[in-house]
């Protein structure tokens, strides 16, 4: 390279350097010798493989089975996911620099679809994808050496690639440095993807693909880890204070870039786009590019939960791009309030086939009853991020509902401040509040049962609220 | 009813079809015939001189005839009663690969009555072209059988939603019985929303399995992440077909990959 650049100037005597240490990195992955064989320990997330401790490069042998299942998105709404491995994300890998990957991804024969692979791990065609096109009911093989350290997205290529993406066809292969990456207290795995149903946001039943939202790019719903609510309430992230956290977090796509950040958490170290070789420091929000991957690290100095979200924050409060940090310990209530809550959730179990189910229409309420059941999970979609499961709200920032002055003083005033919002001073159970609440578009049936729902939990006065009601006292859309 | 154009079909066919050594059970299956007309492919056409764009050019398809729906268990039961060597346990490991036929509990039984009118899967394109010829027809080419689809654009966005709605879920444990879909115009059931099916040239197009590639010569159905070399980088359920076929070998057997007879329109 010296002789490519006569005479070049200091900053390019810098490029030169870190350029030739680079190539010198690869050429040395690339001749380090395999010493045995090992199967590849892989992992679901928000699990992560453990790290590698060998001094050597193996062959590790990889089995990636793509499995087509149903399963759940959201409360109520079903989706056929495609997946590396039976869940959204795919398996996690991990690897050490050097070491040969024998890939072999299985097309289980129930699957209706062909498949393939891309790791942006591979030097290749296709990143394997040339390699691995795979008729349903067969396996594919191929080998890579893994020249380049860092974390890498994975996915399927084959066309159409945004669908295949899209249906959940993506997870992450994290090849290690030599030396390892510093130890810390927890690792975990997160994912974002956008997901393209027909029917709207929230719209119950089995949700097929849409093409046409998809070209769009208009998302009903940007999530981690494959489902709203994936990642909270009893299967939230968890940590104690004091400990070290390290988020290996990608972004499939397939198209909306992430703007990663948690709330309330400043991120000590950021290696940003996966790259193990130039960490930055200090850091509030990090983007990840769709295809592309980031590795956050930061010790928790105080107890409570922590709201991961894309700060684009619109895919937070209403598209589901939110999950939970829980950090115990010591309580410091100058810095927060430290009280611990569990979201209201019911999981289904993922992957259950409800065999010939089609679209169902979205439920209406015949009693009290169902209209508090129907509610919660209305709650839960759109209200409890702010107001919390438990009714509590979050001091200085969101008013409480539970045993609310404000919300029992007046049914109306209830009505109308969810379909026409709030943006002025208020003050609730004796405290001020100076925020913001969005003016919701739901429909009068789900308002009906949110508030109904609000009205009877927490030790709330037990009013009914009714798409009547609703109807008669919205506050129109200007 | 069905039964009477059953029969008719029957005759229509037996008169069609010269005598074979088995021609006569396959006879009920109903074909209709595919007036002449232009066709837009989806791969857009790569000229011999490589400098050249890569173009839409539209051209046209002769008049053939189709089977109307894919050939059934029963029929194709028939078929190996006849052709020994199509049987399961005799196949030639060349023509077929291990799920040849593997819902079937042996060589002349199906798994119940109600599986005599579902879709035959797991059958290669070795026996498939084999079951045809059989009756004097063959397998439709790819361009055939797209234009058959196509159905001179009419339902196009209904044909679309019913491929999504299909991929959406995942394959079911018994297929269902054929011919319970609308009939296109002219005539067709199940072009999609049952299985797959096999075409003569099913690899003839894309046989590089890089889907992004806008420069590899063997791959212009599958181009760029732009989809540079078809027609309608929007038509989602064409890549998918396309996809399909050129992932498979003609050993290969799926559960959900069937087919359906094409001949010469007179």
């Amino acid at each position: 390279m010296a002789i490519r650049f006569p005479g070049a100037g200091l900053v390019l005597a810098a490029l030169l350097l870190s350029g030739s240490a680079f190539a010198a990195s690869r050429k040395e992955n690339l001749a380090d010798p395999i010493v045995g064989v090992e199967d590849a320990v892989l992992a679901d997330a928000p699990n992560v493989p453990p790290p590698i401790h060998r001094d050597h490069a193996t062959k590790v042998v990889v089995h990636l089975e793509v499995r087509e299942v149903e399963g759940r998105l959201a409360d109520g709404v079903r989706y056929t996911f495609w997946t590396f491995g039976g869940h959204v994300p795919g398996k996690f890998i991990r690897i050490r620099e050097g070491d040969e990957v024998e890939m072999h991804l299985d097309n289980h024969p129930g699957n209706k679809n062909p498949h393939n692979i891309d790791l942006h791990a591979v030097n290749g065609p296709g990143g394997g994808a040339a390699a691995s096109l795979t008729a349903p009911g067969h396996s594919s093989v191929f080998s890579f050496k893994a020249l380049n350290p860092g974390l890498f997205v994975y996915h399927c290529a084959t066309a159409p690639v945004a669908m295949h993406i899209a249906n959940g066809m993506y997870g992450m292969i994290l090849v290690e440095p030599k030396e390892g990456l510093p130890k810390v207290d927890h690792e975990y795995y997160l994912m974002q993807g956008d997901f393209y149903t027909q029917g709207a946001n929230g719209e119950q039943g089995l949700q097929p693909f849409s093409m046409t939202k998809v070209i769009d790019e208009k998302p009903e719903y940007v999530v981690f880890n494959g489902s709203v609510g994936s990642t909270v309430g009893d299967k939230a992230l968890t940590a104690k204070v004091g400990e070290t956290v390290r988020l290996f977090v990608g972004d499939a796509g397939p198209n909306l870039v992430s703007s990663f950040h948690v709330i309330g958490q400043i991120f000590d170290t950021v290696y940003p786009e996966g790259n193990l070789s130039a960490p930055t420091h200090n850091v509030q929000t990090t983007a990840i590019p769709a295809g592309g991957a980031a590795i956050v690290q930061f010790q928790m100095s105080v107890p409570g939960t922590f709201i991961i979200v894309d700060h684009s924050i619109e895919r937070a409060f209403n598209r589901g791009a939110l999950a939970q940090l829980k950090v115990t310990g010591p309580e410091d209530k100058l810095v927060y309030s430290g009280k611990q809550f569990d979201l209201v959730y019911q999981p289904e179990g993922a992957g259950i086939r409800l065999a010939g189910q089609g679209g169902v229409p979205a439920p209406a309420a015949k009693t009290k009853e169902e209209r508090i059941e129907l509610g919660a999970g209305v709650f839960a979609n759109n209200c409890q991020a702010c107001h919390q499961a438990d009714g509590q709200g979050v001091p200085d920032a969101f008013p409480p509902l539970a045993k609310s002055d404000y919300l029992n003083g007046d049914k109306i005033r209830a009505i109308k401040t969810v379909t026409g919002g709030l943006e002025t001073k208020l003050v609730v159970n004796g405290h001020d509040f100076n925020g913001v609440m969005p003016a919701w578009s739901l429909s009068d049936e789900d308002i009906a049962d949110v508030l109904t729902y609000a009205y009877n939990t927490w030790g709330n006065s037990g009013l009914e609220v009714t798409p009547d009601d609703v109807k008669a006292y919205r506050v129109q859309a200007k | 009813m069905a039964a009477a154009w059953k029969a008719l079909g029957a005759v229509l066919a037996l008169a069609l079809l010269a005598p074979r050594a088995w021609a006569g059970e396959a006879a009920d299956q109903r074909v209709a015939l595919i007036p002449a007309g232009p066709y837009t492919p989806f791969q857009r056409v790569r000229p011999i001189k490589a400098s050249a764009p890569i173009e839409t050019r539209e051209m046209a398809i002769g008049a053939f005839r189709l089977d109307v729906e894919p050939v059934t268990n029963a029929e194709f039961l028939d078929f190996v009663a006849g052709r020994p060597e199509w049987r399961k346990s005799r196949v030639k490991p060349l023509f077929a690969d291990a799920r040849y036929l593997r819902r079937w509990p042996s060589d002349l039984e199906l798994p119940d009555a109600a599986a005599r009118d579902e879709p035959v899967t797991n059958v290669s394109w070795f026996a498939a072209e084999a079951y045809c010829r059989a009756r004097g027809l063959r397998l439709p080419t790819t361009d055939q059988w797209e234009y058959a689809l196509a159905d001179y654009g009419r339902d196009r966005a209904g044909v679309r939603l019913r491929s999504l709605a299909w991929f959406a879920e995942p394959n079911p444990s018994r297929l269902p019985a054929i011919g319970a879909g609308r009939a296109n115009g002219f005539g067709l059931r199940d072009m999609v929303g049952l299985v797959w099916e096999w075409t003569l040239d099913f690899n003839a197009y894309a046989t590089s399995a890089e889907s992004r590639d806008p420069n590899g010569k063997d791959s212009a159905a599958f181009c760029g992440g732009a989809a540079a070399g078809v027609s309608d980088p929007t038509d989602y359920p064409a890549f998918m077909r396309y996809a399909m076929r050129a992932s498979l070998k003609a050993d290969y057997t799926a559960d959900n990959v069937g087919f359906r007879c094409a001949g010469d329109a007179s």
